[in-house]
């Protein structure tokens, strides 16, 4: 009950918030992301405590073994938790920077130099969009195979070992479906936004490309590249525990599947509450970002700060 | 639209047909082959001229003339794409897999499509509060790692069915995107002077639905399937290297799993050893079917996508 408990107390302390923080005009409009994901996270803990337990009934009546719950003490829980989150953010913020730069960049690039030879580039995301992510990860292992082969040099950076190699190869196998499916968003956004009237105006005046697409096409499209980008994130905590069970690698996403009874040699016992705990930690990355992309979004745009303000 | 838009929207539908098309003929082929060769076993065999004894996976355009575990039946066959560990054809196997594979991908992304559209249509049309529901439900699945919702939700209904333990599970992911691509149809079509002329002349809502909304959801929705099956396919493969698929597999006793039957996702749950021991033929050809018929249909996507907007 200890998981319910929880959710229910988030869900209370969110209610208080809200009730206490609506009235306030100045206050409100960032304090309802704060409370919407208080919400949303006593949610996402009630429903991972349901199908969990679900989960756990069904393999009691098959015969199968898990881990009774509440079997291993809070503080032991935190540690599990708390050891395997340090790699997984480091391995997080790599793709995250890898994918953005590239995903991003690239769009950026075609819109600011205006060369639609680049567009070829699309391809290219639409066929990585379409790779299962262990096929990446397959292509990347040959790929580090071959530079062996040809230098003798093992670039893999160890198995199951968190160094910056193999950080490196990991991050590039979770960053590239994200950086394609932020580059074909960023690519939409940014193609309407040049049809946009102002930007007409602005070549009617003679303004060089390069200054129209820096003020007029690439700020008024931010707020919704930032969007795609929450998105792409999404994407990337979402594969984050196939990746890592790939690579053996040490994090959060691994140590989830394990605790959801799926292991190297076959089937291991399910953990109820590790894997409460650990879809609660990516729960909690997921929704924090979006937390924060919402008022960044709000910062970026007061059009959007004002249609939030007036929705209440 | 450019001459280098519609030039890029004709190619990428061009190709995505004759990739959709390929595929096809090839599973055509696979399905043609006697059944023996995706069920019975073959534990060794000579290449053509006799001049060498294999052991399978055998090697892809191999012509063999293998040998059933009696050391008995001796039959001559072409391997297009090699074998598996059980020397069985890895085309005829593929082939077979695809059939339930693409039957459950058929089926999630109906589900998909219907709870969606149904969604997104109260929330469209009902009242705020039912609106604020629909999206506090869509928030909360946001909120989770899209496979580690899969896992424990296809794990948790798994009692009542496997085919529908996988049809919920995979609907569950999806959903979303299609309730929230109805409601902004539904917003856009209510923002215009026809849609407000046509409510002042006492158009019912059954009428109005019809008339107004309906031409302008059916093109939006039929740019989304494409799209929904390419992600529901490459769901399938990531679920499948994780271990979760359809049916049950053949076990020793205690033992490890021996052959899989054909389904894409179970073909692809050996895929970890089967890298593991340079058996790259079983694990890349089931993969591979995966990812050609996922780029068909996202090249397919983006073609139909660009004849409505400007973008790659």
């Amino acid at each position: 009950m200890f998981w319910l408990n929880l959710a229910l107390v988030i869900a209370i302390a969110s209610g208080l918030l809200l009730l206490c923080l609506s009235p306030v005009e100045r206050l409100w409009p960032s304090a309802r992301v704060i409370v919407r994901l208080g919400f949303q996270l006593s949610a996402v803990l009630a429903v991972t405590w349901f199908l969990i337990t679900l989960d756990d009934n069904s393999l009691a009546a098959s015969g199968g073994f898990a881990v009774p719950a509440g079997s291993s003490t809070t503080s032991q829980l935190l540690r599990t938790v708390l050891a395997a989150t340090g790699p997984s953010l480091l391995l997080i913020a790599t793709a995250t920077v890898l994918g953005s730069l590239v995903g991003l960049g690239v769009a950026y690039s075609i819109t600011a130099f205006h060369d639609r030879r680049l567009v070829v580039v699309g391809l290219l995301a639409t066929v990585v969009l379409a790779i299962p992510t262990f096929l990446l990860a397959v292509i990347i292992q040959e790929i580090q195979a071959r530079i062996y082969l040809a230098t003798g040099q093992a670039v893999a950076g160890g198995y199951a070992r968190v160094t910056v190699l193999a950080i490196f190869w990991a991050a590039t196998v979770l960053g590239l479906r994200p950086a394609a499916y932020v580059f074909r968003q960023a690519r939409v956004a940014l193609d309407q936004g040049e049809l946009a009237d102002y930007v007409r105006a602005a070549r009617a005046r003679g303004l060089t490309w390069p200054r129209i697409a820096r003020r007029y096409v690439f700020r008024p499209t931010t707020p919704t590249l930032v969007s795609g980008w929450l998105n792409s994130f999404r994407f990337m905590i979402g594969s984050l525990p196939l990746v890592e069970f790939f690579f053996g690698y040490p994090g959060v996403g691994q140590q989830l599947v394990f605790a959801l009874g799926i292991g190297y040699q076959g089937a291991t016992p399910l953990q109820p509450d590790l894997a409460i705990a650990l879809v609660m930690t990516l729960a909690v990355m997921l929704t924090v970002l979006e937390a924060a992309a919402s008022l960044l979004q709000q910062l970026l745009d007061p059009r959007l700060r004002e249609l939030r303000t007036e929705g209440q | 639209m450019s001459r280098w838009h519609r030039a890029w929207r004709v190619t990428a539908l061009a190709v995505g047909l004759a990739i959709l098309a390929g595929a096809a003929v090839l599973m055509v082929i696979g399905l043609r082959e006697p059944l023996i060769w995706s069920t019975d076993a073959w534990p060794g065999g000579y290449l053509h001229d006799g001049s060498v004894l294999l052991q399978p996976p055998f090697p892809a355009f191999s012509n063999m003339n293998v040998f059933d575990i009696n050391l008995t039946t001796h039959t001559q066959h072409y391997y297009l794409l090699g074998s598996d560990d059980g020397g069985r054809d890895l085309l005829a196997l593929t082939a077979r897999g695809a059939v339930p594979s693409l039957e459950l991908v058929g089926l999630v992304v109906a589900v998909r499509f219907v709870l969606g559209a149904v969604a997104g249509l109260a929330m469209g049309t009902g009242g705020r509060l039912t609106r604020e529901i629909g999206r506090a439900a869509g928030g909360v699945l946001l909120g989770f790692p899209y496979l580690a919702l899969a896992v424990v939700a296809i794990q948790a209904v798994v009692p009542r069915g496997r085919w529908i333990a996988f049809i919920v599970a995979m609907a569950l992911i999806g959903w979303r995107d299609i309730a929230e691509l109805v409601v902004e149809r539904i917003e856009h079509v209510n923002m215009q002077t026809f849609a407000m002329a046509s409510t002042a002349l006492g158009t019912g809502p059954l009428t109005f639905f019809r008339l107004h909304v309906v031409p302008f959801l059916r093109p939006a929705l039929g740019v989304e399937l494409p799209f929904q099956v390419s992600a529901v396919l490459v769901l399938l493969a990531e679920l499948g290297y994780l271990r979760v698929y359809l049916g049950q597999p053949l076990r020793l006793e205690g033992g490890p799993t021996l052959i899989t039957h054909p389904e894409l996702g179970q073909l692809l749950s050996r895929a970890r050893e089967e890298i593991l021991y340079r058996q790259l033929g079983p694990a890349l050809v089931p993969a591979l079917a995966i990812f050609v018929v996922a780029l068909g249909f996202e090249l397919i996507g983006t073609a139909v996508r660009g004849r409505t907007r400007l973008g790659v």
